[in-house]
């Protein structure tokens, strides 16, 4: 994880879009960042617009020109599609076969599929100074942390 | 049982897909003429006794594709071919053929490959027998309704032919000496003064093979009545048959201009096929023009 050191493209105007379906789990959507980073690299002109299931990851990406929850976005044809001569990423890359036999890492299938080279694997995600202050208030206490993980997001939820 | 050195290829979808699917399958055979493929789908009906298909694994629920490529498909050099063709770029900006983006996907050569059914003759005879067939008969099928039983609403607006429009034109092809033959689930409403046989889904491409006129619309039939090379009448509302369509069928688009609307749920495709009400972007359900359909079906 990196901080935010780049301010966000908020005047930026829109020159081709390139729509991403990044939609999936938390871990599914973090790989995509880094697919994001490689497909910027290859269209650094373009305007990225992520359809997300976790908007959250993705703020402050200075890659990506939107990020857009799944299920209601108003008018996304007329915006992004219609007359636009877009990009559009929309593959799950769990079913190419690289993905299925586990043959490469899925930044990798995914990047293939979207034919970019996949220079960058590692997820990227980006915290404003105040979020990082108040996680720091938080954990006031100064010693190393173990952080662990026993459940997968799906586990929990369906535990209820 | 495990499968080794072959080509799985997997369908998610409905009849028509899967029977599109068989020219993308023709083409693959061409392209590796010494490799085995098998088929994962949920429509087995669509590809039986098909040559260029080793098996044909019946999967009904995603949790058992699961099973299956856990148990079949991943330990060996199998290559496994389950993109999906409605997630391209080029479907959604309506560019290509189904069949051909679906080529694109894997780089397969695509010829203008047409679908292909294959039927036996004792499927055909029991298709008749269900109907029963007379040597003099005319017969002239209407799929007037498409889409899965469940759908959130009974008529989609945006795959079906208008009822009234529907109607019409039977009880013209019936003054004109035709056995009128509804092709439609038992939960569909019916078309006055149409016959309507619970025919499995082979005798039903047995029964278009048999049919000499057809009025059909973006669904399972045209697919199959391309397959088993029938030219037919096809109306469209917001699919393109471009994408979808033949150019052995005679295809009708709304002779309407369309309102203005809202498109406030448009996501990646203009309307959503289960024809949401407040989509629908005519002033009226007479899209077509009778005297049109019924000049073609001449």
């Amino acid at each position: 994880m990196i901080s935010c050191n780049k301010p966000m493209p908020t005047k930026q105007k829109p020159s081709k879009f390139i729509i991403f379906n990044s939609m999936g789990a938390p871990d599914k959507e973090l790989v995509a960042t880094a697919v994001v980073n490689n497909i910027k690299r290859k269209y650094p002109k373009d305007s990225i617009v992520v359809v997300s299931n976790h908007p959250e990851i993705w703020l402050h990406n200075p890659d990506i020109f939107r990020v857009y929850k799944a299920g209601s976005i108003p008018y996304f044809f007329e915006d992004f599609i219609k007359g636009k001569d877009s990009k559009i990423f929309w593959q799950d890359p769990f079913n190419a076969n690289d993905a299925i036999h586990r043959h490469d890492s899925l930044s990798k299938v995914w990047s293939d599929l979207c034919k970019v080279p996949c220079k960058e694997t590692l997820p990227k995600m980006h915290f404003t100074f105040r979020e990082f202050e108040a996680t720091e208030r938080m954990l006031e206490q100064k010693i190393p942390l173990n952080l662990r993980q026993e459940l997968c997001a799906d586990y929990i939820k369906n535990r209820k | 049982m495990k499968f080794k050195n072959s080509l799985i290829f997997n369908i998610s979808g409905g009849l028509g897909k899967n029977i599109i699917a068989t020219a993308v399958v023709k083409a693959l055979k061409k392209q590796h003429p010494s490799k085995d493929i098998i088929i994962v789908s949920p429509h087995r009906d669509a590809w039986l006794n098909n040559p260029n298909v080793k098996e044909i694994v019946s999967i009904l629920y995603p949790k058992d594709e699961q099973v299956f490529y856990a148990q079949n498909g991943l330990d060996s050099d199998n290559t496994i071919l389950k993109l999906e063709p409605y997630s391209s770029e080029d479907y959604f900006y309506k560019r290509k053929n189904l069949a051909a983006i679906w080529c694109d996907l894997y780089d397969i050569p695509y010829k203008k490959e047409k679908p292909e059914l294959f039927i036996t003759d004792e499927e055909t005879e029991s298709a008749k027998k269900k109907i029963n067939f007379k040597d003099a008969d005319k017969i002239f099928i209407i799929q007037p309704s498409g889409g899965a039983p469940g759908q959130p609403y009974p008529i989609s607006w945006a795959r079906d032919l208008p009822l009234p429009i529907a109607d019409e034109v039977c009880e013209k092809m019936k003054k004109a000496g035709y056995r009128v033959i509804h092709i439609r689930r038992k939960d569909q409403k019916p078309l006055k003064d149409t016959e309507w046989f619970e025919l499995t889904a082979r005798e039903t491409f047995a029964l278009i093979q048999l049919s000499d006129k057809r009025l059909l619309i973006d669904s399972f039939a045209q697919h199959a009545a391309a397959a088993l090379n029938k030219p037919s009448v096809v109306t469209w509302v917001a699919n393109s048959p471009k994408v979808f369509g033949y150019d052995m069928h005679t295809n009708i688009l709304p002779e309407v201009n369309p309102s203005f609307r809202h498109t406030i749920d448009s996501f990646l495709e203009p309307y959503n096929i289960i024809g949401a009400l407040h989509e629908y972007p005519y002033d009226t359900d007479r899209i077509y023009s009778v005297k049109k359909i019924l000049e073609e079906l001449k």
